[in-house]
């Protein structure tokens, strides 16, 4: 039988990529090893970010702090896990950080919470559906409980296994199993409401 | 009424990639499905198009040079500070010498510097002893260095090393040195990549009158683990803590030096 949740997708690095980058760590080569990762994670791991922090500011800020970070790390890099979920962590790590400053910076100052993303415009034809959910997505996402949203980004939209997630999280698979099965339902009402709401206000 | 049988309990079963007999004979189970399955492929598009800063990846460039400049230059101002406080020592120490004449004059101390390491009540059981040597002292290490007191692990160092942590730089060399009926191996990054069983010729494992003495060049950087395995050597597997566990198995004995190369 087919187990749905250690499922790679086609859209996930191949696992030859994966060695490019383990065989120039293996060398010592920091520079080329970075670059790779940059080249192969750099826009997944700012999607991420900007889907955990919902602003691309930070996001960015993110992205740039987590490759610093990797270069730094890459000789302690012990290939105990693939290198993606190795970067994902500490991308996760960054997120956590730049969420506990807002939040402290808001409490200061009292702020409001950060402005959301702004929605992407819907594109011609068929694109627009897709699209359009997809806006309404990033949205309903913002609703989640931040460690339901966290494991169902990095199950669905990273396309990791949930023992990759886990590692990554630091929590038990079945936990994360469990959090994603009541995240998608939520997920799936809140998208209804949105799109029911939009239909009537384009009528 | 629909059935809510799969948003509450089948959803789970197929995050676990279990299967549901429900939903084979249930319509509204199989539509929710779909449904489902068209939530998740709409995740992987959160964000597709979002690529945020166009010349992100100059500016890690740049930050990693910033970084590492103003390391160099912590590094420089640390040797700077290191050096002037050896050459004090050094005053201070000649100046003693002057004053007060040694009672135990060892040819040895003075041919290299011994660290003993921190106090520890394990360690002080047995003690080990690191001495680290600069090239110049290297004329005839295992003469001038190895006696009694083994095992004994050496670090030859190509530059002065900093009195610390056991680290070593590419291309130094150990030497380890240990009593007879001891085996030494030496992992990279927990795997076998030298062994020296008790009283067997091999490259880099000489054995002689007072034991063993194993020799490598740290040819790359990453961690070294030393073991001196004194008594219950099993054959080993190749991996660090499959071979000490073996170790442990056999009512072996021994002892793990880590060692950092940079």
């Amino acid at each position: 039988m087919r187990r749905l949740g250690y499922v790679r997708s086609s859209k996930a690095p191949s696992a030859f990529q994966e060695d490019e980058v383990d065989a120039a760590i293996a060398c010592g080569d920091r520079l080329r090893a970075l670059s790779l990762l940059m080249t192969r994670y750099g826009d997944q791991v700012y999607r991420y970010a900007l889907a955990v922090l919902s602003d691309p500011v930070q996001a960015e800020e993110v992205r740039q702090q987590a490759f610093v970070e990797a270069y730094r790390d890459l000789p302690r890099f012990a290939g105990r896990s693939p290198v993606r979920v190795w970067l994902l962590k500490i991308v996760r790590n960054r997120c956590l950080d730049s969420v506990k400053a807002t939040k402290r910076w808001g409490a200061r100052f009292k702020n409001e919470v950060a402005a959301e993303p702004e929605l992407e415009e819907p594109g011609p034809g068929d694109q627009l559906d897709r699209a359009r959910v997809a806006s309404v997505l990033v949205d309903c996402l913002s609703t989640l409980a931040p460690a339901a949203r966290e494991a169902v980004l990095l199950r669905y939209q990273q396309e990791l296994s949930y023992d990759e997630a886990a590692a990554i999280i630091g929590d038990r698979s079945g936990t994360l199993q469990q959090r994603v099965a009541r995240a998608l339902p939520v997920l799936r009402k809140c998208i209804e409401a949105r799109l029911r709401a939009g239909g009537r206000d384009d009528v | 009424m629909t059935c809510e049988h799969y948003w509450r309990d089948g959803i789970l079963l197929v995050e676990r990639g279990e299967r549901d007999p429900h939903r084979e004979t249930c319509d509204d189970c199989r539509r929710a499905h779909l449904l489902r399955e068209q939530l998740i492929r709409g995740l992987p598009e959160v964000g597709a198009r979002a690529t945020g800063d166009p010349h992100w990846q100059s500016r890690v460039w740049s930050r990693i040079a910033r970084e590492e400049t103003a390391r160099a230059r912590r590094s420089y101002w640390l040797s700077g500070g290191v050096a002037a406080a050896c050459a004090l020592v050094v005053v201070c120490v000649t100046w003693m010498a002057r004053t007060e004449p040694r009672s135990n004059d060892s040819p040895a101390a003075s041919q290299s510097q011994v660290l003993l390491p921190a106090s520890n009540p394990e360690r002080d059981a047995q003690p080990e002893v690191i001495a680290i040597h600069t090239r110049e002292h290297q004329q005839s290490p295992r003469s001038a260095t190895l006696g009694d007191g083994r095992p004994r692990l050496e670090i030859i160092k190509g530059k002065i090393p900093v009195r610390g942590a056991v680290s070593a730089a590419v291309h130094d060399r150990i030497l380890y040195a240990v009593p007879p009926r001891s085996e030494v191996r030496m992992y990279r990054a927990d795997r076998l990549v030298l062994r020296c069983p008790p009283a067997q010729a091999s490259p880099g494992c000489t054995p002689d009158a007072a034991g063993l003495i194993a020799e490598a060049e740290l040819a790359t950087a990453g961690e070294y683990q030393l073991v001196v395995i004194s008594s219950g050597a099993a054959e080993p597997r190749g991996t660090l803590d499959g071979d000490l566990a073996a170790v442990v198995a056999a009512g072996g004995d021994y002892k793990v030096t880590e060692l950092s190369v940079r």
